[in-house]
């Protein structure tokens, strides 16, 4: 007989092992300067602008969003994989302590994620909430119910969809998690915690509702496959993670930007690279949330020479996370096997990154001319993403020895 | 010359130590051969050694008479391979496979218009010309990649257990194309588990067995070897793997 508890440690212990490899890699590389570069700067205006800040400033609306918005993602590893259908499925009456197990660690991970999001909001508090002080360990208290309350929604979330929508409940989670806050910041305290024991209390009602349920092996199989993903996703930035798969995403809006097929061989890796950019679930996203953030970062700084150093620190963050394009394609057996060659590949690979980068830097200068209006900064910036594009493909592509 | 593929003393494999040991054969222009053996024979080690996967630790592999090591690109341009399992860009669609392919081995616009359409036809598959490999069942998927291959029209197909995952009718369609290619002069090399079938279609057989060629020919040749002249080459090659099974 398999025993459950043994073999919870070995998966978890398997599972921290195969982080801390992956980790090794993402905090021994340059990327984590340009992190650094960017938390260090994004602190130095945040404190900045807490100094001049109006006083009319919602306060308590952009802390009880920012706080639901930490709060509200509990996914909960399992340590679940395929192969548990078969052999895993017959011995789930006695899983019960697994699962419980897999709550606590999940918890723990999330309560660490929530300080470290939850912290950086405390500077903001400490200028507008007269009662921070007095009430920061009910404020705590309450963070941490919530915390387990969306923990155990998490968890009963495969019965639930059963009556409801996903977007209905996750819109539910965000309406209750936003009036808790919101009632705790202006200062209704008792009212906030008893609203927050009753939700205590529906997690004894819901448990036992769903007690006589069987447990939904699919959902929570790929639900742990979407959560190892997401860590892997971060290391792929930096070194190639075998078990990595991605979603798909139609897109066919981006069909204009795609090359036309060109019955021509000089044109295949082109072709191919764009509809990957184009409709892997990775890279147009993180093109598009890039821009946004800079749009936003360019909005709240003022003009001197960080724009410039913060528009080449994005720009060099968009290459290195588009690097993993080439490891998803340079796995396949066709790419190996195809007649083709390897000069053509890499010819194709470099104008792919530059014409990349090039968008994405002129995009970028755009909007520093409509943010701020100035001309000279905007030819600066384009200048330097011309620069940049170029030097980036020849350094970092071409050294990267594809076949 | 008539020789299309030209395996000599070959030793290959993962490790030091290889999986097969000294192959030799030789396949002509215009015939089907069938590479038969147990699971870990070394069928789909030889095949990563023919499409250029693996290294030969010894022995050479000539596609009409190009070496891998003197002319990568005229010996990838006159194979093309099925896998086992289908291999896909997650990314493409069914028709952008196509179009992939025809680029890398330069087909021209006017020859591919006419294969894909007659090929998506013959298969089925025209209304799903524009789907992506994740709404593709594993027979459909094993369908893009025979129509990938029949698309290039090669000298030379190389194909691992073709009939896996295909319903009856895509089966039908591919012995009907293989034996097409082969009226067109076509060599068509697969390895395969289905013995039936292959005894039906198949010109010459290779029988492998612990990573050595045990037997080669023709049904009759191999028949008179075994010394079982009626038997099905179901119950030869029994016989012949017998100290494995037992």
């Amino acid at each position: 007989m398999i025993d459950i508890n043994t073999m919870w440690e070995k998966r978890f212990l398997s599972r921290i092992n195969s982080y801390m490899k992956y980790l090794r890699y993402i905090f021994s590389d340059h990327l984590i300067i340009v992190l650094l570069i960017l938390i260090g700067g994004g602190g130095y205006y945040y404190q900045e602008w807490l100094k001049n800040s109006s006083e009319n400033f919602p306060w308590i609306i952009v802390t009880s969003i920012i706080w639901m918005l930490v709060i509200i993602p509990s996914p909960i590893m399992t340590f679940l994989n395929k192969a548990d259908i078969i052999y895993l499925t017959p011995s789930e009456y006695r899983l019960s302590n697994y699962f419980r197990k897999c709550l606590l660690v999940s918890f723990g991970i999330q309560m660490f994620t929530t300080v470290l999001f939850i912290l950086p909001t405390l500077p903001l508090l400490n200028k507008y909430d007269s009662n921070i002080k007095d009430n920061l360990f009910i404020y705590i208290f309450i963070i941490i119910l919530m915390k387990v309350w969306n923990l155990y929604i998490s968890w009963v979330r495969p019965y639930l969809l059963h009556k409801l929508s996903n977007i209905a409940l996750t819109f539910t989670q965000m309406v209750v998690t936003f009036i808790i806050f919101y009632l705790l910041l202006t200062n209704n305290n008792l009212f906030a915690f008893s609203i927050a024991l009753m939700l205590s209390i529906s997690i004894f009602i819901l448990n036992k509702y769903v007690s006589n349920k069987t447990f939904s092996w699919l959902y929570w199989i790929d639900k742990d496959e979407v959560y190892s993903y997401r860590i892997y996703k971060i290391a792929n930035l930096v070194t190639d993670v075998p078990i990595i798969g991605g979603q798909l995403n139609r897109r066919k809006y981006l069909d204009v930007v795609l090359p036309k097929i060109n019955f021509n061989t000089n044109n295949r890796i082109y072709f191919i690279l764009w509809r990957t950019w184009a409709r892997s679930g990775d890279y147009f996203g993180l093109f598009f949330r890039l821009q946004i953030v800079l749009l936003i970062t360019f909005y709240m700084m003022e003009l001197n020479m960080f724009v410039i150093v913060f528009f080449i620190a994005f720009l060099y963050a968009y290459g290195i996370q588009l690097l993993p394009i080439l490891g998803s394609l340079s796995n396949n057996v066709w790419w190996t096997i195809l007649p083709g060659k390897d000069a053509e590949k890499t010819k194709s690979i470099g104008n792919f990154f530059t014409m990349q980068l090039f968008v994405f830097g002129t995009l970028s200068s755009l909007m520093i001319l409509l943010v701020h209006a100035n001309i000279l900064y905007f030819l600066t910036c384009f200048i330097s993403a011309i620069i940049f594009s170029i030097i980036f493909t020849k350094l970092v592509i071409t050294r990267k020895a594809i076949t | 010359m008539n020789s299309v593929l030209k395996v000599d003393g070959l030793f290959g494999g993962y490790s030091k130590k290889p999986v097969i040991h000294d192959i030799n054969f030789e396949l002509q222009k215009g015939e089907i051969i069938g590479l038969i053996g147990l699971n870990g024979a070394g069928k789909s080690t030889i095949i990563k050694h023919l499409i250029g996967l693996m290294e030969p630790q010894k022995g050479s592999i000539s596609i009409l008479g190009n070496k891998i090591e003197e002319n990568i690109e005229n010996y990838r341009k006159n194979f093309a391979y099925i896998p086992e399992m289908p291999i896909l860009y997650e990314e493409l669609t069914l028709v952008e496979h196509l179009q992939f392919i025809a680029m890398s081995y330069g087909i021209d616009e006017k020859t591919f218009n006419e294969r894909v359409s007659w090929l998506l036809k013959e298969f089925k598959m025209e209304k799903r010309k524009d789907w992506f490999p994740v709404h593709f069942s594993k027979g459909m998927k094993q369908k893009v990649m025979i129509m990938s291959a029949f698309l290039v029209n090669p000298p030379l197909y190389i194909i691992d257990e073709p009939f896996l995952g295909l319903d009856p009718l895509g089966i039908h369609s591919l012995l009907e194309l293989l034996n097409k290619a082969r009226e067109d002069g076509s060599t068509i090399f697969m390895s395969t588990h289905i013995l039936a079938t292959a005894e039906k279609y198949c010109d010459r057989f290779i029988i492998l067995h612990n990573g050595r060629i045990k037997m080669m020919g023709t049904l009759k040749e191999i028949r008179e070897k075994a010394g079982m002249a009626a038997s099905s080459l179901d119950e030869i090659y029994l016989a012949i793997t017998k100290d494995e099974i037992e």
